[in-house]
């Protein structure tokens, strides 16, 4: 009977903890969902593709190392959990649309230069031919 | 003298032959309200522009409520916003949480009092506070637009309103398509921002103006903001403001107490 008893303690005590946290739990997980939604409507995704085409590998750098701003009114009112972790998951998912579309424009960079040389060399050798 | 242009007849009322010659020219109707239309306009146009206005230091109460994603969300408290080198806005929230945030140049710091935790957020570019920069903008020629890089396209009179359109610069061109301001007397009713196709992306609605040193502020703001797959609505009311008053010490001097939890954040 007594490690019943125990057992019994110990779940009760474990369930209440869970519910004492499950309000916690779901304000950072609010935080984070809206941190996410934020970062892609405000990132401008366009603007790093066109960085990443034009300056590509330089371009992927300062993707890498340019953070985004956070909007400082998402913050007005907020928990102090709530802020630590809108302002993580913003920069981190900021940082993730500014990586991906700025390797995405390097890579288009990449294919194009790639393309006119393959063009300039053909042209020269057919040229040198005659 | 015969007649200049087709649509004027001009004639000469000499006070002597090369001396003191005054014309007279004669339009018709139709010239006479097109012209007093264009000029009342400019006049109008240049009257709401140019703000002589010094904005030293504000203070006031505000609420604020946010609409997104089926959610509504509102905050209470005070604002205090002072000028200088770097200016600097200071919140001090009562509901739903007792938060202080210090704006000032590119850095952020949020203090709870109730838990001693701090947060001092600094990043590479000025934070700024939208629905507080609208105050600011009004106290600017031309909304700020023109510093902005943004010219003016046309204009038009409907009523008592004079509505003004602006296209952006060149870098902007891109996201926005032109800026829409309506203006009534001296007070700007209504800002819209369009995409390039036209489609409004936000619409800003001013409402219960003020007026000080010349200039309307609006003690009601409502933005809406269309995205992509949905949109918000923020509306701002703000009481009691009071203009170039000295602002409390403890306010002004606000410091985060040496014992607090601070976690300093990088942008």
């Amino acid at each position: 009977m007594g490690y019943r008893s125990i057992l019994f303690k110990a779940v009760c005590g474990a369930l209440s903890l869970l519910l004492l946290m499950l309000p916690v739990l779901g304000q950072q997980q609010d935080a984070a969902n809206q941190a996410r939604a934020d970062a892609r409507a405000k990132v401008n995704g366009g603007t790093w593709l066109i960085i990443g085409i034009f300056l590509g590998v330089i371009g992927y750098a300062i993707a890498l190392l340019s953070p985004p701003r956070t909007p400082a009114s998402a913050l007005i009112g907020k928990s102090p959990d709530y802020v630590a972790v809108y302002s993580e998951t913003f920069e981190e998912e900021g940082k993730k649309i500014q990586m991906r579309k700025a390797l995405t424009g390097c890579l288009i960079g990449t294919g194009i230069q790639v393309a006119l040389s393959v063009v300039l060399i053909a042209a020269a050798s057919s040229s040198l031919d005659y | 003298m015969g007649p200049i242009s087709r649509n004027h007849q001009c004639w000469r009322v000499g006070l002597g032959r090369k001396r003191g010659v005054f014309y007279l020219i004669h339009m018709n109707r139709l010239e006479i309200v097109r012209r007093s239309c264009f000029a009342t306009g400019i006049f109008l146009l240049c009257s709401i522009l140019s703000f002589p206005m010094s904005f030293k230091a504000m203070a006031g109460g505000f609420l604020r409520e946010v609409q997104a994603n089926g959610k509504l969300e509102s905050a209470k408290g005070t604002i205090y916003y002072l000028s200088g080198k770097v200016d600097k806005i200071i919140l001090k929230i009562v509901e739903p949480v007792d938060q202080w945030m210090v704006f000032e140049g590119n850095t952020l710091l949020i203090f709870y009092p109730n838990s001693n935790q701090a947060f001092k957020i600094e990043s590479r570019n000025p934070f700024i506070l939208p629905f507080f920069q609208f105050l600011l903008d009004l106290t600017k020629e031309d909304f700020g637009l023109s510093a902005r890089g943004f010219r003016l396209s046309r204009y038009e009179k409907q009523r008592q309103r004079l509505i003004s359109h602006w296209t952006p610069p060149k870098e902007l061109i891109q996201i926005i398509g032109e800026v829409v301001l309506t203006h009534q007397n001296d007070a700007l009713l209504n800002v819209q921002t369009k995409d390039p196709k036209g489609i409004i992306c936000s619409d800003i609605v001013f409402d219960n103006h003020v007026s000080f040193q010349g200039v309307s502020f609006p003690l009601q703001i409502r933005i809406t903001t269309h995205e992509k797959d949905s949109s918000s609505q923020e509306a701002i009311v703000f009481r009691d403001l009071e203009f170039n008053q000295s602002i409390p010490a403890d306010i002004l001097n606000f410091a985060v107490p040496a014992g607090a939890i601070t976690k300093n954040v990088k942008w």
